[in-house]
């Protein structure tokens, strides 16, 4: 237990160490909340600010927990891995503690944001905050599965770039975060409005919409749809990441 | 000046851009979700008429812009590895050589990016062909403009993390401050003060007006060429002045 702890910190540490990439990421987050949002409210027929805040949430903790990918990719390539193997601790920890860690790194980004959130929409009951937490957890330890599990596919740095795009911005355009799911339907082909309602990155939006503007209780399937994700991820990325590092 | 030198400057930039190959790439699959997902589906939520064909040719302007402020991190990484020194070491002059490389910069990035004019050109349709040809002109002195934007930031700065952070910082902004995916009409009065100094507002907006999409244009078509050849003056002025000066004696970090 020490040992993924350890390892949790060192990864959330090491996070901070790419300050060019997170002020960037930071940025463009609160450009797009305090101009883009602000531009399109004057464009649609609801108020944008208030609609697009928790989908920009969403899309800074997909973002952020997603980032992990990257390093286990480099450590994959570099043969770092064998210095990781050699750690005191069992294999099954360090490979939980790098999921956890990208979990843990996507609520700590995007948790200043959720703040402004609050500011934006007022401010929930304690219960509610937790439970908006549990989601963000969840959600955000499934985005680090599933990029640690792609991470694990490629050898070749460009493949694995290139897929990572694909895979990013698949699942970023195509969700709830900017538009609502209506919407989608009615712009796109079917296969890709059932994508993005079964998008983790929808769900997660519009359980956060749910709880801070409609002030409603969220529909089951849509916490269903997160937890089933997250689990799915979380086991799919565990064997793909046990499984390379085992062949190294 | 040796035009000869200057161009093999600029040609060794142009074949250099190849080795972003999958950053390009990357950057295609970019462009082609923005118009297919983003703006197929705002178009339909959006008020403005034909949102699609504005947002499109805003999108082909921010691939003008990506690609020209690639030189700036190429100026960086030859920085770190030394290169520089051994480019001063080259038989030609240090103007000749800035020169060459704010050529090169815009090119590379007009070449890249002349795929997707044409495709939002054949999305849209209907265009005049002297309208058109003058909007890729502009754009051409526009990319010049932005290489010679990034070669001034990176030689000033002279840190690859500080000039990550300010680009991170300057491209966020500058891209939503601009008519690139809205018009001045929507923005609040400070924004679109902004919008309005924005060179990228004018290179969109001359894009637009090129591919014969008159609604909401920011300026006269002529209003639009002279910024962005005051922008073109001014920052390939500054780019060559800075990187001259600033080229020798290390300080790269």
């Amino acid at each position: 237990m020490r040992g993924l702890i350890l390892v949790i910190y060192h990864d959330v540490r090491n996070f901070f160490r790419y300050r060019w990439w997170v002020v960037g990421l930071l940025s463009m987050n609160l450009a797009d909340l305090f101009v883009f949002a602000v531009v399109f409210t004057n464009l649609v027929r609801i108020d944008y600010l208030r609609f697009f805040a928790p989908g920009l949430i969403i899309a800074s903790l997909f973002a952020s927990a997603f980032f992990i990918g990257r390093e286990v990719n480099w450590e994959i390539r570099r043969g770092l891995s064998l210095y990781l193997l050699s750690l005191p601790m069992k294999r099954t920890e360090l490979i939980l503690a790098r999921i956890l860690s990208g979990g843990v790194r996507g609520i700590i980004y995007s948790t200043p944001l959720v703040v402004l959130l609050f500011l934006i929409t007022g401010v929930p009951d304690l219960s509610e905050i937790f439970l908006i937490y549990v989601f963000l957890f969840s959600l955000a330890v499934g985005v680090s599965s599933l990029s640690v599990g792609a991470a694990t596919l490629f050898k070749n740095l460009e493949t694995y770039v290139t897929f990572r795009s694909m895979l990013y911005f698949a699942l970023y355009f195509a969700s709830s975060v900017f538009y609502p799911l209506n919407i989608i339907k009615e712009a796109l082909p079917l296969p890709v409005y059932v994508f993005a309602k079964y998008n983790p990155l929808s769900n997660g939006a519009d359980i956060l919409r749910l709880i801070t503007i409609q002030k409603s209780t969220f529909k089951p399937v849509m916490a269903f749809n997160i937890f089933f994700f997250s689990f799915i991820f979380s086991i799919v990325g565990f064997i793909l990441y046990f499984e390379t590092v085992e062949r190294t | 000046m040796n035009v000869k030198k200057v161009w093999l400057v600029a040609e060794r930039d142009i074949f250099n851009f190849l080795e972003y190959r999958f950053l390009l790439l990357i950057r295609w699959i970019w462009f082609i979700f923005q118009i297919f997902l983003f703006g197929l589906v705002s178009s339909r939520f959006v008020v403005i008429e034909n949102y699609f064909n504005y947002y499109a040719s805003g999108m082909v302007t921010l691939m003008f812009y990506i690609t020209a402020l690639y030189i700036g991190y190429d100026l960086i990484e030859e920085a770190e590895h030394g290169v520089i020194d051994y480019l001063l070491s080259l038989p030609f002059s240090r103007r000749e050589f800035v020169i060459g490389r704010s050529i090169g910069g815009g090119l590379r990035a007009s070449f890249f990016a002349l795929p997707s004019v044409l495709f939002v050109s054949w999305l849209i349709g209907g265009l005049n062909p002297f309208y058109f040809a003058l909007a890729i002109f502009s754009l051409l002195l526009f990319s010049f403009s932005l290489s010679g934007f990034s070669i001034s930031l990176a030689a000033a700065i002279k840190s690859h993390d500080k000039f990550d952070i300010l680009m991170g910082v300057i491209d966020a902004f500058m891209v939503r401050l601009s008519t690139a995916m809205y018009p001045v009409e929507a923005m609040p009065r400070f924004y679109a003060l902004i919008s309005s100094l924005n060179p990228l507002s004018f290179a969109s907006d001359v894009l637009r007006w090129g591919f014969n999409f008159k609604k909401y244009l920011l300026a006269s078509p002529a209003t639009d060429l002279t910024v962005i050849l005051i922008f073109f003056l001014t920052f390939n002025a500054f780019g060559s002045y800075f990187y001259e000066r600033r080229l020798e004696g290390g300080g790269w970090t």
